[in-house]
C-alpha cells in the first residue's frame, strides 16, 4: 500500500472504516511511514469536531416574513449608545472623505449605486445591530467605564472600515470582494457587540 | 469599668496576635471535592488572577486568598459538576487569585472581568471569557474558546477546535491545526502552526495578520483585514492555491523569486507546489493592506 492509498483511506476514516482487506497493509504502511502516522493523527484530532457538523442547514420557512418585519421595523428611540456610534460614524465619514483609496475609486468611476442587493443586507444588519446596541444599554451598568471606553474605541474603528468599503463600492458596484470586505466589517460590528452582552450578561 | 482594668483590656487588644488581626483582612480558601473524571467545572472571578491546570486525579483543588472587601467565596455542585469562585457586588473590589487543579479531562468554563486567566493540561472542552484580562492557555483540549474585550490571548495548544476573539487585544497562537478561527478590531493576529490546519480564518481590522504554517491537503485559510498588513508563510513545495486582494496595499510574492508589480485592487492569483488537484487554498482579501507570501 502507497502513501496515496492510505491517506485515501484517512479522508474516509474514522466514519468509513478501513476495510478488513486492506486493514493489514494499512497498519503495516503507518508503522513505517512517519509523515503518514503524522496525516492519521491529524484524522484522530479532527474527528470530534468533524462529527459534530451538522449534515445541512436547512433554513426556517418562515425566514423571509421575518426578515422583512425586521427591515420594515421602525427606528426606535435613540440610545446613548447609538448615539456613540453615530457620531463616531459621522467622524469616521469626515476622516475617511479624505482617503486615498476612497478618492481613487471615486475618481476612476463614475458615482453610482451598490447592487440592489446591498441595501438589504445591509438594513438587515443595522436592525440586528440596533437590537444588540438596546440589549448592551440595559446592562451598561454591569460593564466598567474602561471596558465601555474600549467597547466604543474598536466599534468607532469597525464603522470606519464600513464606511470606507462603502464609499468604494459605490465607486465599483458588483465588485465582489468589496463585497465580501463590507459584509465583513458588518460582521465584526455584530461579533462585538454580541460579546460585549455576553460578558456583561455573565458579570 | 475601674482605670486598671481598662488598661488590662487595652494591653490585651494590642498585644494580640498578628495572626489573629490578618484573619479579619483576609480569608484563607484550601478546598478539595471529588469530581468525576470528566466532570464540568465552572469559575467565575472577577478580578486577580486564576490558574487552572488539569492532573490525574478524580478531584478538584482550590487554594488562595481572599482579601477583605473582594467578596465571598464559594464552592458547591455535585460530582458531575461543581461551580466555584468569589462573588462579589462590586466591579471595584480588590483582586483574588485562586489556584485551581481539575481532573485533567474536565469540561471547564472560566469567566472574569478583570482577572488574568491561566490554563494548562486541561483536555475536555475550554470556554474562557474575561473582559479586560489576559488569557493564556496550554495542552491539547478538545475544544478551545477564548473570548476578551480588551485582553491578549496567548493559546500554546492543539485543539481540534479554536476560536478566539479580541477587540482591542492581540492573539496569539502557537501549536493550532484542526479548525481555527481568531479574531481581533484592532490588535495584531498571529498564527504558528505546528500542527496542519484543517479550516483557518483569521481576521484584523487595523491590526497585523501573521500566519505561518502549512494547511492539510484541501484545506483553506480565509484572511481578512482592514487596512492592517498580512504576512503568509507555508512550506515552498506544497500544493497551495492562492488568491490575494488589496484595493490600496502592495501584494508581495516572495514564495516565487519574484516580485510582481500588481495593479491594486486587482486579485492575483496563482498555484505554489506541484499539482492543482487536492491543493490547499488560502486567500487574502484587505482593503488597503500590504501583503506578502513567503515559504517558511
Amino acid at each position: 500500500m502507497n502513501c496515496e492509498r492510505v491517506r485515501e483511506l484517512l479522508e474516509r476514516w474514522p466514519a468509513g472504516p478501513i476495510p478488513a482487506g486492506e486493514a493489514e497493509a494499512f497498519e503495516r504502511h503507518l508503522a513505517g511511514c512517519a509523515a503518514c502516522r503524522e496525516d492519521q493523527a491529524d484524522a484522530t484530532l479532527l474527528a470530534p469536531a468533524v462529527a459534530a457538523l451538522p449534515g445541512g442547514i436547512e433554513p426556517p420557512r418562515d425566514l423571509w416574513p421575518h426578515i422583512r418585519s425586521r427591515i420594515a421595523r421602525p427606528v426606535s428611540r435613540a440610545s446613548r449608545w447609538r448615539m456613540a456610534g453615530l457620531a463616531a460614524a459621522a467622524a469616521v465619514a469626515l476622516v475617511t472623505g479624505s482617503s486615498a483609496v476612497t478618492l481613487h475609486f471615486a475618481r476612476s468611476r463614475p458615482a453610482a449605486v451598490p447592487a440592489p442587493r446591498v441595501p438589504a443586507i445591509e438594513a438587515g444588519y443595522a436592525s440586528a445591530t440596533a437590537d444588540l446596541l438596546r440589549a448592551l444599554e440595559a446592562q451598561r451598568s454591569r460593564l466598567s467605564p474602561t471596558t465601555i471606553a474600549t467597547l466604543e474605541r474598536n466599534l468607532a474603528v469597525i464603522d470606519a472600515a464600513i464606511a470606507e468599503s462603502r464609499a468604494a463600492l459605490a465607486g465599483d458596484p458588483g465588485n465582489r470582494d468589496l463585497e465580501a470586505l463590507l459584509w465583513a466589517g458588518y460582521r465584526q460590528k455584530v461579533a462585538l457587540l454580541q460579546q460585549a452582552t455576553r460578558l456583561a450578561e455573565r458579570s | 469599668m475601674s482605670a486598671a482594668r481598662l488598661a488590662l483590656r487595652l494591653t490585651l487588644t494590642l498585644a494580640a496576635p498578628p495572626a489573629a488581626l490578618a484573619s479579619l483582612a483576609a480569608q484563607h480558601v484550601d478546598r478539595r471535592m471529588a469530581v468525576d473524571p470528566h466532570a464540568s467545572i465552572r469559575i467565575l472571578d472577577l478580578a486577580g488572577a486564576i490558574h487552572v491546570s488539569g492532573w490525574d486525579r478524580d478531584s478538584v483543588t482550590v487554594t488562595g486568598t481572599v482579601p477583605r472587601g473582594a467578596g465571598r467565596f464559594y464552592a458547591g455542585g455535585s460530582r458531575a459538576g461543581i461551580k466555584l469562585g468569589v462573588e462579589s457586588d462590586s466591579l471595584g473590589a480588590p483582586g483574588v487569585d485562586l489556584d485551581i487543579r481539575v481532573p485533567r479531562g474536565a469540561t471547564v468554563w472560566i469567566k472574569s472581568s478583570s482577572a488574568t486567566v491561566e490554563l494548562t493540561g486541561v483536555e475536555g472542552d475550554v470556554d474562557i471569557a474575561t473582559v479586560s484580562g489576559d488569557i493564556r492557555a496550554e495542552g491539547a483540549p478538545r475544544r478551545i474558546s477564548a473570548e476578551a474585550m480588551d485582553g491578549d490571548i496567548e493559546l500554546t495548544t492543539r485543539a481540534a477546535i479554536t476560536r478566539a476573539k479580541t477587540a482591542g487585544g492581540s492573539i496569539t497562537i502557537t501549536g493550532g491545526g484542526g479548525d481555527v478561527t481568531a479574531a481581533s478590531v484592532s490588535g495584531a493576529v498571529r498564527y504558528t502552526g505546528a500542527h496542519k490546519l484543517l479550516v483557518g480564518r483569521l481576521e484584523s481590522v487595523t491590526g497585523s495578520v501573521t500566519f505561518e504554517g502549512t494547511v492539510i491537503r484541501g484545506g483553506t485559510l480565509a484572511i481578512e483585514t482592514h487596512d492592517g498588513p498580512v504576512e503568509v508563510r507555508v512550506p515552498p513545495g506544497q500544493a497551495t492555491r492562492f488568491e490575494l486582494t488589496s484595493f490600496g496595499g502592495a501584494v508581495t510574492n516572495a514564495l516565487a523569486g519574484t516580485e510582481p508589480v500588481v495593479p491594486k485592487g486587482k486579485p492575483v492569483r496563482f498555484t505554489n507546489g506541484e499539482g492543482n488537484a487536492g491543493a490547499a487554498s488560502v486567500t487574502v482579501r484587505t482593503f488597503k493592506g500590504n501583503v506578502r507570501i513567503g515559504g517558511t
